[in-house]
């Protein structure tokens, strides 16, 4: 029963401080964020560069390719979520959250976004105050998102980084993981987000890998033919989830 | 294939429970009334609110001392406030709190707002039942708070039972994500014969320390027999049936999912897939054998061509052979439940 009623005062005390620990792993993110992609010359940037090479360099993929793998990356998602049982946020969640990395760059894609939707989840408390309608809620939580990277942009002096953007995937997996989080508490959802996050950069470094875009540059149709038949031979798999054979190992030991 | 697994459950309910059975089962008025006309136990409706108007004319000084108010599409108990007692200007919650009857205007407010019910609405009844009691035989296992019994039926088999008894940790609850009790039921004796804390099995309540293995539920045949008629009445083809004993009613079915949870194997220490596959191809077994019965029956007719006495009867005769075809009384296998 979680009605109101049964809340204890102590409940607010607690939200409280894991509001304000939320918060401080978003700064430290963000601090992260800005030693990675500052272009002022600093010693921070100047190591990474020349540890990791440019963190701001684009995948520098065709077009095409991006459409003939999002098939690859559904395939994925299939497997994940029948073969292994990982929970994930939506659907194609994962998916798409890859494609929109694919456009901005290997280590742009995923951090850039990231820092976008922890700054959505810091919002959606007080926007939740403001008891929007579902629609109200996910525009203004899109506008917010915008506003986010657009800062970020003007900071880092890189607008090519997150014109393409695809906003709105960002706002509809804040939206998700509050709806989780309300659900099911901050241990799920977390989970879940990380989940989230690590499928989409499993994607991307595969569908990126330089046999797959050789592969999709010399015949075109052979990923996504090669997906559809993978997909419907997952799609009617019914057997036990690898993460069932942990969950159900009391109810194995009995049978 | 003994274990259950998401896979294959969703499989099975895309295979047997309908759309439209699905979205039944959400709504807990409209629910009790099929269930009611199927014979099967439910609690009693003292009033569904299903407006403001409504709300404004209701006489909520004359509702009883003890009661239950809830959303008509709620889910996880949310919004469920019970109360046991009068006091000064309102009621008395079972948490102890007091309920006025302006804060119970107000809740009324929230639920008709769908605030409180499941998503996609935004708007909702409010339904008043009187408040359940634990039967004595639950109750003495239990500190306080409710235990309820789930079975998983496919059509009108039961697969399988356990009751789920609330702990001081769950807070009266009972759901074994919040640290209720679940012990298996085995069909035969009505006995429990397993219990299962969160991964460990254990052999007494934790609260209580009441001894739980071999202990006897209370009701038992009616209990199945109730759990039995559901799947036919909601047209699910799995269900999962929720009941309680009340301490002056008996057997109620409080709510019937179409999704249940699979959580029950471990408590078992069993798998629903080996039980689902046996009865499946007991019911095709039984379907082919009827067939083959119907058609030497119309053979040895037409060879003999024997002229009809009483056309009457005759029609009456088919008619009972193409029912028991269909519906066929299915024998439970007792087998089952060992
Ligand atoms: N009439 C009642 N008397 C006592 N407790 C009740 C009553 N109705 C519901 N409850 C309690 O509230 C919980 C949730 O009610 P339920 O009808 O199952 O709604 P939900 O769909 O929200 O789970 C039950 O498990 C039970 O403990
Ligand atoms: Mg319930």
């Amino acid at each position: 029963m979680r009605s109101d009623d049964l809340t204890l005062p102590g409940d607010i005390a607690l939200q409280r401080a894991g509001y304000a620990l939320a918060a401080a792993l978003a700064a430290t993110f963000g601090a992260i964020v800005w030693a990675l992609f500052d272009r002022s010359d600093n010693i921070v940037t100047g190591t990474v560069i020349a540890m990791i090479g440019d963190p701001s360099r684009p995948w520098n993929l065709p077009g095409m390719h991006l459409l003939l793998v999002m098939p690859v990356g559904a395939s994925v998602v299939v497997f994940v979520r029948s073969v292994l049982g990982w929970k994930t946020f939506g659907l194609f969640t994962p998916m798409l959250l890859a494609l929109a990395y694919l456009q901005s760059g290997p280590i742009a894609g995923p951090v850039i976004s990231t820092a976008a939707i922890m700054i959505g989840m810091l919002a959606v408390p007080f926007l939740k105050l403001l008891s929007l309608s579902r629609v109200g809620f996910l525009g203004t939580l899109i506008a917010i998102v915008v506003s986010a990277l657009g800062a970020m942009a003007l900071e880092f002096d890189q607008p090519a980084l997150v014109s393409a953007f695809p906003v709105v995937v960002t706002a509809l997996i804040v939206e998700r993981w509050w709806n989780d989080y309300e659900a099911d508490g901050p241990k799920k959802a977390v989970r879940m987000t990380i989940a989230t996050l690590g499928v989409a950069l499993a994607i991307q470094l595969l569908v990126a890998a330089p046999p797959v875009v050789r592969l999709a540059a010399e015949v075109p149709l052979a990923l996504p033919l090669a997906s559809i038949a993978l997909m419907i031979v997952l799609g009617r798999y019914q057997g036990l989830r690898l993460s069932e054979l942990a969950r159900f190992r009391a109810a194995q030991q009995g049978a | 294939m003994a274990i259950l697994g998401m896979n294959r459950r969703n499989a099975l309910i895309a295979r047997l429970n309908p759309r439209e059975a699905i979205k039944g089962v959400n709504q807990k008025f409209e629910t009790k009334q099929r269930l009611a006309a199927a014979g099967v136990p439910v609690p009693p409706t003292l009033a569904l609110i299903g407006d403001e108007a409504k709300s404004a004319a209701f006489d909520y000084a004359s509702l009883p001392d003890a009661f239950a108010i809830k959303p008509n599409r709620g889910r996880r108990g949310e919004g469920v406030i019970l109360v046991d007692g009068r006091v000064k200007g309102g009621w008395r919650k079972l948490s102890g709190e007091v309920l006025t009857e302006k804060a119970l205007r107000a809740h009324v407010t929230r639920i008709l707002a769908g605030e409180l019910s499941l998503e996609g609405g935004n708007s909702d009844a409010a339904l008043i039942e009187p408040l359940i009691r634990a039967h004595p035989d639950f109750a003495r296992m239990v500190p306080f708070g409710l235990p309820d019994i789930r079975i998983i039926c496919l059509g009108d088999v039961p697969l399988m039972a356990m009751t789920r008894l609330p702990t001081q940790e769950s807070g009266g609850r009972a759901n074994l994500h919040q640290g209720a009790v679940g012990a298996a039921i085995d069909f035969r004796s009505g006995t429990i014969f397993r219990a299962v804390l969160g991964q460990d099995e254990v052999f007494e309540h934790p609260s209580t320390n009441v001894a739980l293995i071999g202990a006897g539920l209370p009701f038992w045949r009616e209990t199945v027999a109730a759990a039995r008629r559901c799947s036919g009445a909601l047209g699910l083809g799995y269900v999962g049936v929720d009941l309680v004993i009340d301490a002056t009613r008996g057997v109620q079915v409080l709510e019937c999912n179409a999704y249940p949870g699979l959580e029950i194997q471990n408590v078992n220490g069993a798998g629903l897939g080996s039980r689902i596959a046996l009865v499946e191809r007991l019911q095709r077994e039984r379907a082919r054998a009827a067939r083959r019965a119907g058609t030497e029956a119309a053979h040895s007719r037409t060879a003999g061509m024997r002229p009809v006495k009483d056309p009457r009867a005759a029609l009456r005769d088919a008619g009972r052979r193409i029912a028991d075809r269909v519906t066929g009384a299915f024998l439970l296998p007792v087998s089952l439940a060992a």
